[in-house]
């Protein structure tokens, strides 16, 4: 029966490698509610863009992915504040409906462009393959080097966030905007900061993900999707949360995908999102409202 | 009042309510009898709008029970609780702003569709505000937005009305209008809950006060004893 | 005040004339086939088609503002129902149209009743990820369904019955919409827009209605979509659950009005003439405009054409438009 047990292993190293990719994403997603209460729908898009920036710079000079965060990562920062400062912030205050529209529109706008410009057509970056066994568990080499990079970027993030004068005026903005404009922060800056790295996180999951998936204009929606279930289920605003909550989802999806078929997997995971909002309805903000 | 007053028309049994590790009404008993304008007062952060919302069924309590008629009705939802007749007004106005003043009336109305409209200007009349039917609610001053609000509770005739800070930013004009209001309404039999900061207007209107302090009740009486209790003086000027 | 209200006589002249330019446009389009070649009435038949999703959509979302990024879910579980009751069961046009009103308004129903509980934001994503989710059960249901290959249903020509059923339900729409706008209902269903916790204290059984107006706005979806598989004899799960036919809802009812009568009768003419001119020369461009459209909507006119019209005076803030 060694076999079961061996399995079980699998399921849950699989889906923890996952998981730590999911952790990537969410963390921005996150990070962006957390500071200014917007769910940005376009932060599929945002990965869909660092994954072509890997493809784009592979095909025309053979780069390296992992060299290609170099770029991506502060190509997906300016892209990211840019869009805060001139579009996001002027819904900032607005009804969080106003500006989930907004941002389901840039979404759109991002992936039609994406359709128009490269075409449909299914891509790839071939780079480092194969596995390795440990015991009787295998482990897939790039998603092993995927799963470390996140968890690198992420805990780096994660410094940022809580060791740093502008983690902190950020952080400042998101307990309370009104206050942290008295104490002299410049939440504009602190929000397009916010965004920036988030955007630049989303941009680093998506070159991870460009050689793992194949990378097309419309693999963002279902990214996004998963990060929004990971962050429904550690919790809005909460970075540690979304890394909780990255790994169970990762998790489930690989058990999933095992007991079924992977389209079935995804099935799940967004029946579980639904059943994750409505387990905690109101108890998504962490406390009940006041 | 005779030793054997009739039951109250509302009453609250040890009601309890915690917001993460802070209680904001803790144990709160009060009963009131028909017919009469009782206000609640205390500091601000004393938990008067949530045991307002508790009444209302915006949110459950903890424990502790809400009784209107006799009846346990918390954690029916704020719709069954309006429906069986307390109504409320905010203390920041709630219309609907894209609304204008006879339509927020209207939309809330059980009369009868056919009869809605006319139901809804009676009330709007009844409040002085016929002129500004057709204004859209977001254009209404302050003080029009409270007496609209006042009238979109009164258009189903509840008998019990929870006023939430009804004479915040309104004009000495309107106050009267307001004062002469809950007057008529209460000879008329109805039941009042006020809040509000304005001393002087809850000392002229309310037969009795209840002071609630860190979502205590500290003290329960005429205005004049309230108004001499050591507990409540503590409570406003103490540390 | 408003600066230029239209008040009076003028606005009940306005609001007549504005009804009758509509009620014009219906007999219009109800003629067409005298006149034009079947490839405009195919193209009028999808506009008539994106105008029944924008206004069933608008029946739920445009006036309780639970916009739902899911909606064809409903166009895609109607289009199976009928797809499957014509290629399975060789039943009659009216009996798979009528099994796919029936699927899809229990649907409604059914999802509706556990993700109405969820406040607006939450709900949009979630009915994001219900639509997925059917997208992906229907593909995997293959003995039924045919799965990712599509359902083949024997082929005829349905163009001239399939157009006017779906003129017929456009105008089901509208007159439904254009109860619900001019009684008290139509009222509480935008309080909850407007204020959900006022219009719970203030007495408006928002559950029941939310659900009530799913319901009917899923149903009206569905037969959009029986009856679009009816006339295309052939349909798959990437075609009939395409999130871009939520897209183009979204878009044209904003464009025209949230919540107003004849919003997404307006959005829709005005898209899909914009569409077709578009979609040839740049087809992957279409779903962009969509988006672009909406970004600009939401910023500068929120309130979409109606609402700009009726704030610059031009028509009068009547219930009835």
């Amino acid at each position: 029966m060694g076999t079961d047990l061996a399995t079980a292993a699998q399921v849950v190293v699989s889906g923890l490698l996952l998981g730590g990719l999911y952790a990537l994403l969410a963390g921005g997603l996150t990070l962006v509610f957390g500071v200014m209460r917007v769910i940005n729908l376009a932060h599929g898009e945002l990965l869909m863009l660092g994954a072509y920036v890997a493809c784009l710079l592979f095909a025309a000079t053979g780069l390296n992915p992992i060299v290609a965060l170099l770029v991506s990562i502060p190509v997906l920062f300016v892209v990211g504040a840019v869009t805060q400062r001139f579009v996001v912030n002027r819904v900032v205050n607005a009804p969080l409906l106003t500006s989930l529209l907004l941002t389901y529109g840039l979404s759109l706008v991002v992936t039609g462009t994406a359709q128009a410009v490269w075409t449909n057509d299914y891509r790839s970056v071939p780079f480092i393959t194969g596995g390795f066994a440990l015991g009787e568990v295998s482990i897939s080499r790039p998603r092993l080097l995927a799963f470390a990079v996140s968890l690198v970027l992420t805990g780096a993030a994660h410094v940022f966030l809580t060791r740093t004068r502008w983690g902190k005026a950020m952080r400042a903005t998101a307990q309370n905007a009104d206050v942290a404009l008295a104490c002299g922060i410049d939440i504009d800056r602190a929000r397009m900061l916010a965004f920036g790295i988030a955007s630049a996180l989303a941009g680093a999951a998506g070159t991870l993900v460009s050689f793992l998936y194949s990378v097309y204009p419309e693999m963002g929606r279902a990214f996004m999707l998963k990060a929004f279930a990971v962050i429904v289920l550690g919790g809005l605003g909460s970075f540690p949360g979304a890394l909780i909550g990255a790994m169970i989802l990762g998790v489930v999806e690989a058990g999933a995908a095992y007991l079924s078929t992977t389209q079935i997997a995804e099935a799940v995971i967004y029946i579980m999102l639904l059943a994750m909002l409505l387990v905690r309805p109101h108890g998504l903000l962490g406390t009940a409202e006041r | 009042m005779t030793a054997t007053s009739p039951p109250p028309i509302l009453a609250t049994e040890g009601v309890t309510k915690r917001f993460g590790g802070v209680v904001a009404v803790d144990g709160v008993s009060i009963g009131i009898q028909a017919g009469t304008v009782t206000g609640l007062i205390g500091p601000n952060g004393s938990g008067k709008s949530t045991l307002f919302r508790l009444v209302s069924g915006e949110i459950p309590p903890d424990s502790g029970r809400v009784l209107l008629r006799g009846e346990a009705v918390q954690g029916r939802g704020a719709s069954e609780i309006n429906r069986l007749g307390i109504g409320r007004t905010f203390q920041l106005s709630r219309l609907y702003p894209q609304m204008s003043a006879l339509e927020n009336l209207v939309a809330v109305t059980r009369a009868p569709a056919a009869v809605a409209q006319a139901r809804a200007m009676d009330v709007l009349e009844f409040v002085g505000l016929t002129a500004l039917a057709d204004e859209y609610a977001a254009n209404l001053s302050y003080g029009q937005q409270k007496l609209v609000e006042f009238a979109r509770v009164l258009v189903n005739d509840p008998d019990v009305i929870l006023l939430d800070e009804p004479f915040a930013g309104v004009n000495p004009a309107m106050e009267e209008r307001i004062i002469d209001r809950v007057h008529d309404l209460r000879r008329a039999g109805k039941t009042f809950l006020i809040t509000d900061h304005e001393m002087r207007l809850i000392m002229a209107l309310c037969s009795r006060l209840v002071v609630l302090d860190h979502g205590e009740l500290i003290a329960d009486g005429t205005p004049q004893a309230v108004r001499a209790d050591p507990k409540v003086i503590e409570a406003y000027f103490g540390s | 005040m408003v600066a230029a209200s239209v008040t009076g006589l003028a606005a009940r002249r306005l609001t007549s004339g504005y009804t009758a330019a509509m009620v014009l446009l219906g007999v219009g389009v109800s003629l067409l086939p005298l006149m034009v070649s079947n490839y405009i009435l195919t193209f009028v038949l999808q506009a008539l088609m994106a105008c029944a999703l924008a206004g069933s959509w608008n029946l739920i979302s445009g006036f309780t503002g639970y916009v739902s990024f899911g909606h064809a879910a409903f166009f895609g579980l109607g289009a199976y129902a009928a797809g499957i009751a014509i290629a399975k069961a060789a039943v009659p046009a009216p009996v798979a149209i009528a099994s796919a009103a029936i699927v899809a308004g229990c649907a409604g129903l059914c999802l509706g009743y556990p993700a109405l509980r969820l406040r607006g934001p939450y709900f949009a994503v979630g009915m994001l990820g219900v639509a997925e989710a059917l997208r992906v059960g229907i593909t995997v249901a293959e003995p039924v369904t045919g799965g990712g290959r599509g359902l083949v249903m024997p082929p005829q020509d349905v163009l001239l019955p399939a157009y006017f059923s779906m003129l017929a339900l456009v105008v089901l729409i509208v007159a439904i919409t254009r109860a619900v706008a001019t009684r008290p209902v139509g009222l509480r269903l935008l309080a909850i827009r407007e204020d959900e916790v006022a219009a719970e204290v203030t007495g408006i059984q928002t559950t029941r209605l939310k659900l009530v107006a799913f319901a009917t706005s899923a149903t009206l979806a569905g037969v959009a979509g029986g009856i679009y598989a009816w006339h295309m004899s052939y349909i798959d799960p990437t075609t009939v659950f395409a999130g871009s036919l939520t897209v183009r809802a979204i878009a044209m009812t904003m464009l025209g009005g949230q919540g107003t009568v004849f919003g997404p009768v307006i959005g829709s003419v005005v898209l899909s003439v914009i569409g077709e001119v578009t979609w040839a020369r740049f087809p992957f461009l279409h779903n962009a405009v969509s988006g672009a459209l909406i970004v600009v909507i939401v910023l500068f006119i929120p309130r979409g054409v109606t609402g700009v019209l009726q704030d610059r005076g031009v028509l009068p803030r009547s219930r009835t438009l």
